[in-house]
């Protein structure tokens, strides 16, 4: 059997606001393999990064966090205590930021930043950090890293940055990283840059990734898997070739019918947009999620549980209709 | 015949940044768009992309009177855009940008600020104008009570543009409306700027870092590196013929929704530009896979090849 790096069950998150409590994620199962590459796709607001902040614990303190499980790499996170939790996380799992402005601080140097956490958590001394900084910021491609140390951000180009946040968080060598659209502001030479090496990282190092991206090309050249999100639940999870070839869940057949292909979707054509909005996440949900929005619903839509409907080799589906979904 | 005079003419802009690298680093000049010269026509949509920090923002920012070049002109309609009252140039071009969360006051309805800059600059008949844009961007009118929060990410951008048309310009300047939005959302806002150029005949700059989305919308692309225009071409010639390394590289690294694909191999050296670095010869040299020694040496002007307009010499 493969080992596991990350299981979760049931995974649900909910944040009181005045107008009541925001379900936001309500009720993810999340198993990523040893090596393995997972992408988190999904709306604008459907829960992808509180699913990654929650894998973190960086939840803000009055969010509310559930799981029937919550394992990594084998041991139960769930049992543990805060001070525990922050040690293993700091061991097991690192995360880089959707806010490229906002992760690295220009006031202090790189050579800082990098240092700060394995300082503390793994009591290196300056020199064993410093040593261990200049490693990982060469891995990333980050040249004449020595020098580089006590250099300010701004230095840096976007590119260079989000290596820098890469080495950042390769400095207490996880098992697992969280990656939160990390090539969204990039062009796409360096996206392919990063990618490239993020693959390679993987190769070297045995790391498990999990990818949160709305870019559809960027899930095509390197997920192994793929979950696709709506409004809190995974609607879809398959083989990335699998998804591609034979979505089943009408919304990932919505996503992929609305990417503009060049050379195959006819220039300033009307592209197929799904139609309407997510739905609210205040309160209870009843049936599937996605019913307003879907050209197939049928009056069994609204019935609790939706049932999880799987094809084999992975593949697993969130609608009744799933069976009748043409191919 | 004479040339109709373009919608957009920028010519030979220039604009550094002074600033410092380190808290005790000498003040250093960052050249952030060199020598730019661009004509959109009326009705036709330029396509604007290039490596992050190549001055695209800065440019747009230019366009739109909002940031003062250091020298060089920029014309809209055939009007000094420097010289043009604040009141008249706000009804002739207006912005989208990336985050329509930043832009709209959380605590303000939408009716009141799709309605404001008509307001602001006297109109009349707010109620009725904001009516007639929030169905012209396709937001149903009882939204109009509504407040940011409450409006999905592509609903937003919806207000943004409603707001950005209240007051009947003729261009419109994206600079990455979509990129913050899901795929299904980014088609909806692309399918509304493609109505609104077919039914107002809108001129629209668009700033993209997917190139897929800007072959769909644009007439014609300029391809930016380190604050020069290094191609322009119309937008079939450059998709199925670029001439410049830069620009080759950019299409070739285009990632396509095909799992078989996978990543596309990189030629290009170093690992992003420098902007600070040395200005002589081809900016692209460092990176360049094409590059020859008299690369460093001749700085580069740009010619014509082909269908474009390219900065290369040794492109053929
Ligand atoms: N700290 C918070 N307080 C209140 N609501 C929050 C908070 N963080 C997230 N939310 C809400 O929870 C929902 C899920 O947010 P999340 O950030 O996980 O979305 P996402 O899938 O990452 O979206 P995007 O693709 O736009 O980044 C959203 O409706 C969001 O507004
Ligand atoms: N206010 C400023 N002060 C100093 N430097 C600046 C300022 N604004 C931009 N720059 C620099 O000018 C250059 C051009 O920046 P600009 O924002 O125009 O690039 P861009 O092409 O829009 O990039 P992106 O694709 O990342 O949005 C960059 O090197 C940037 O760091
Ligand atoms: S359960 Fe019904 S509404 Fe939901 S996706 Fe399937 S067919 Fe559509
Ligand atoms: S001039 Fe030389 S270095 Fe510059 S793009 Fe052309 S071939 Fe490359
Ligand atoms: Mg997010
Ligand atoms: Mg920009």
């Amino acid at each position: 059997m493969t080992e596991m790096m990350l299981d979760i069950r049931n995974l649900k998150v909910s944040i009181p606001t005045d107008r009541g409590m925001l379900n936001a994620v309500r009720g993810v199962d999340l198993q990523i393999a040893k090596g393995e590459t997972l992408c988190l796709v999904g709306e604008s607001g459907c829960g992808k990064s509180l699913t990654a902040t929650s894998i973190m614990g960086l939840l803000p303190r009055y969010a509310r966090v559930t799981s029937d499980r919550f394992e990594m790499a084998g041991q139960d996170l769930s049992t543990k205590t805060d001070a525990k939790l922050a040690k293993l996380r700091g061991r097991d799992v690192a995360m880089i930021f959707q806010d490229p402005t906002s992760a690295l601080n220009p006031t202090l140097t790189i050579g800082r930043q990098l240092t700060e956490g394995v300082m503390r958590h793994e009591k290196l001394s300056r020199s064993e950090a410093d040593a261990r900084a200049i490693e990982m910021l060469d891995r990333v491609g980050i040249a004449n890293p020595a020098a580089r140390l006590t250099q300010y951000p701004h230095g840096f180009s976007g590119g260079q940055r989000q290596r820098i946040m890469i080495a950042s968080a390769l400095m207490g060598r996880p098992g697992l990283l969280i990656a939160d659209e990390p090539t969204t502001a990039l062009d796409v030479t360096i996206q392919a840059q990063i990618l490239t090496l993020l693959g390679e990282l993987q190769a070297d190092l045995g790391l498990s990734l999990l990818l949160i991206t709305h870019d559809l090309g960027v899930v095509a050249a390197i997920a192994d898997n793929v979950a696709v999100m709506y409004a809190g639940r995974i609607a879809e999870r398959a083989s990335a070739v699998e998804l591609f070839a034979a979505p089943r869940h009408p919304y990932t057949k919505g996503l992929l019918a609305a990417i503009p292909v060049p050379g195959v979707t006819r220039r300033g054509s009307e592209l197929p947009a799904i139609p309407g909005r997510v739905p609210g996440l205040i309160g209870t949900m009843q049936g599937c999620a996605f019913r307003d929005r879907c050209s197939i619903a049928g009056p069994e839509c609204a019935n609790d549980p939706v049932p999880l409907v799987s094809t084999g080799q992975g593949h697993f589906i969130e609608c009744v209709k799933a069976a009748e979904v043409s191919v | 015949m004479t040339a109709p005079i373009p919608m957009i003419r920028m010519s030979n802009i220039r604009k550094t940044y002074r600033l410092r690298r380190g808290m005790f680093a000498p003040t250093e000049e960052l050249v952030a768009v060199n020598d730019l010269s661009l004509d959109v026509a009326e009705g036709e949509t330029l396509g604007l992309v290039g490596e992050s920090g190549c001055g695209k923002s800065t440019a747009v920012s230019i366009m739109l009177g909002l940031l003062k070049p250091d020298c060089g002109e920029v014309e809209i309609a055939g009007q000094k855009i420097g010289a043009m009252a604040v009141a008249d140039r706000v009804r002739l071009i207006q912005p989208v940008f990336q985050n329509p969360n930043a832009s709209l006051n959380p605590v303000k309805r939408i009716q009141t600020l799709v309605g404001q800059p008509l307001r602001l600059h006297g109109g009349m008949n707010v109620d009725a104008e904001v009516k007639r844009m929030l169905d012209l961007v396709g937001l149903p009118t009882r939204l109009a009570d509504a407040y940011p929060g409450e409006l999905s990410g592509g609903q937003r951008q919806r207000v943004a543009i409603a707001r950005a048309l209240i007051l009947g310009p003729r261009v419109l300047i994206c600079d990455e409306p979509t990129s913050a939005l899901d795929v299904s959302v980014q088609a909806q806002i692309i399918n509304l700027l493609l109505s609104l150029k077919k039914d107002l005949g809108l001129t629209m700059v668009f700033v993209s870092h997917n190139l897929a989305v800007v072959e769909h919308l644009a007439d014609h692309v300029a391809v930016m590196y380190l604050g020069q225009k290094i191609e322009e071409a119309a937008t079939d010639a450059l998709f199925a013929d670029a001439c410049h390394p830069y620009s080759r590289a950019l299409l070739s690294a285009t990632l396509l929704p095909d799992p078989q694909v996978g990543l596309p191999k990189q030629k290009l050296g170093a690992a992003a530009a420098d902007p600070f670095a040395a200005r002589e010869g081809c900016l692209f040299a460092p990176r360049c896979p094409d590059v020859k020694q008299s690369c460093f040496e001749n700085s580069q002007e740009l010619r014509r090849l082909r269908e474009s307009s390219v900065r290369c010499e040794r492109a053929q």
